[in-house]
């Protein structure tokens, strides 16, 4: 039970993490909530791809 | 694409033209067609039934949109490989497609070229990634 909960909000954080991670990458790139282009959308998806290899357990 | 084994790829979009026209772009890649569905409900259903080792996803259809399905599929199937192709591109949209878990957000109104372009090039980080 108790390690059920500190996964949950291990989780939790990391989600939280992940969604500034975003919003600071949106900001860089001066996006708004507005039609991306798709060079914005690749920034994006490759910031992402970056973090997903960098927090991959060795 | 460029494996031996031909890459088995699930389509999902209302417009039948799209999925006939993908179907015939994929042909030409190495890849074979192994499931189509015309909405979000469907697409569930069919990753479960084949599970396709790429799925393109587009967002706004009837019954249940793509985003939606992209949600389903990832919870039920962790490691599903998603490329979301759509012509809905709004910052909000793509952020919750890529915080979801989809592989890559294509706009469908890129030339054909680059669309398979993306395509490839995500599958190959993809192949590389899970061999590490």
């Amino acid at each position: 039970m108790i390690r059920r909960r500190r996964y949950s909000l291990s989780r939790m954080r990391r989600e939280i993490f992940e969604d500034e991670a975003m919003q600071r990458e949106r900001d860089q790139a001066g996006v708004e909530d507005r039609e991306l282009s798709h060079e914005d959308i690749q920034r994006m998806v490759q910031a992402r791809r970056k973090r997903k290899i960098e927090n991959k357990p060795s | 694409m460029s494996e031996q084994r031909k890459v088995r790829v699930m389509l999902v979009d209302d417009e039948d033209h799209i999925r006939l026209f993908m179907n015939k772009v994929l042909s030409t890649m190495n890849a074979e067609v192994v499931a189509e569905a015309g909405n979000g409900r469907e697409a569930v259903e069919l990753f479960r039934a084949h599970k396709p080792d790429i799925t393109l996803m587009d967002i706004n259809m009837p019954i249940m949109n793509g985003a939606d399905a992209l949600k389903k599929v990832l919870d039920e199937f962790p490691s599903a490989f998603i490329i979301m192709l759509t012509s809905l591109h709004t910052a909000d949209v793509v952020q919750d497609c890529l915080t979801t878990g989809a592989a890559n957000y294509i706009r469908k109104d890129l030339p054909l070229p680059e669309i398979k372009n993306q395509i490839k090039q995500t599958w190959r980080d993809y192949v590389a990634m899970r061999g590490k």
